[in-house]
C-alpha cells in the first residue's frame, strides 16, 4: 500500500474531500482528527493492518506522516 | 446552574480560545478577555481567579460548545455523520451496544449520543481518557444519582454534558459569531 493510498484511507475515515491532507499536514490544524477518529484509527489499525495502537503511541503523531508510518 | 454555550460556524477550533473567553465573560458578567486560564495535569482547562467556577470546551466540525457552572462539569459536542459501526465492537459495552444495534434506523445517532456521553463523562472526571472507554459503561453512570449525564439534540449535532449537579435551570445560549470574533 503507497502512501497516498494510506492518506486516501485516512481521508475517508475523517470524511474528509480527497487531497485535503498531505503528508506533512499538521494534526493539531486538522478538525476532524478527534476523538471519535482516533477510535476509527484504532479499529482501521487492528483490522486492516492487524496492530494495536495505543493512546499513548497516537500522542506521538504530529503530522500526517507520522500516521502513515505506523500503518503497516 | 449550568449554561451551555454554542456557537455553529466553520473552523470552529481556531477560536476555541475567545469563544471559552466570550462565554465566561457573559456567566461571570466580566470582560473575559482579563481571565487567566491554565491547564491542570491532564490538560483539563481551568480558571486561576475563579476556583469555583468551572467550564469544559467541545468542538467539531462546524461548532463549538463551552459549558460554565458553578460545578465540575464535562461537555462534549459530535456531529452526526455516518459512522464505522464496527467501532463500537471494540470500545462499547455490551449494554451500549445494544442500545446503539437496537435497530439499525438512526443507529449513528445513537452511536454518536453514546459516545459523547462517554466523553463528556470522562471529562467531567478531568483526568483525560486514562479510563479505557471500554471499561464503563455511561447507563450504569446513568443509574448513579450523584452524576448527571444530559443530552442535547441541535439540528445534526448532539451535545452531552455531565456534573454532579441538580441545580436548575440549565440553559443553552446560542452564540453569534459575530460577537465574538
Amino acid at each position: 500500500m503507497t502512501n497516498q493510498e494510506k492518506i486516501a484511507m485516512l481521508e475517508e475515515m475523517m470524511e474528509l474531500a480527497s487531497g485535503t491532507l498531505r503528508e506533512e499536514t499538521n494534526l493539531a490544524d486538522v478538525e476532524e482528527w478527534n476523538s471519535l477518529a482516533k477510535l476509527s484509527f484504532i479499529a482501521l489499525m487492528d483490522e486492516t493492518f492487524g496492530k494495536k495502537v495505543s493512546a499513548e503511541e497516537m500522542k506521538e503523531f504530529k503530522i500526517v506522516k507520522d500516521i502513515v508510518d505506523f500503518m503497516k | 446552574m449550568l449554561i451551555l454555550y454554542l456557537l455553529k460556524m466553520q473552523n470552529a477550533k481556531e477560536i476555541s480560545d475567545k469563544f471559552a473567553r466570550y462565554a465566561l465573560g457573559k456567566f461571570l458578567n466580566i470582560n473575559g478577555n482579563e481571565l487567566v486560564i491554565t491547564k491542570n495535569q491532564y490538560g483539563k482547562p481551568y480558571l486561576v481567579n475563579y476556583p469555583n467556577v468551572y467550564f469544559n470546551i467541545s468542538h467539531t466540525k462546524g461548532a463549538i460548545a463551552c459549558t460554565v457552572s458553578d460545578n465540575p462539569v464535562g461537555v462534549d459536542i459530535e456531529r452526526i455523520r455516518k459512522m464505522d459501526l464496527r467501532v463500537a465492537s471494540y470500545f462499547f459495552s455490551q449494554q451500549e451496544k445494544d442500545y446503539i444495534f437496537a435497530s439499525s434506523e438512526k443507529a449513528n445517532q445513537r452511536f454518536t449520543e453514546v459516545w459523547t456521553k462517554k466523553e463528556a463523562y470522562l471529562k467531567f472526571l478531568g483526568c483525560g481518557i486514562k479510563i479505557p472507554v471500554e471499561k464503563f459503561n455511561v447507563f450504569e453512570i446513568l443509574d448513579n444519582e450523584l452524576i448527571r449525564i444530559h443530552t442535547e439534540y441541535n439540528h445534526d449535532y448532539i451535545i452531552s454534558f455531565c456534573n454532579i449537579s441538580n441545580e436548575a435551570p440549565d440553559k443553552i445560549v446560542m452564540l453569534d459569531s459575530n460577537s465574538i470574533i
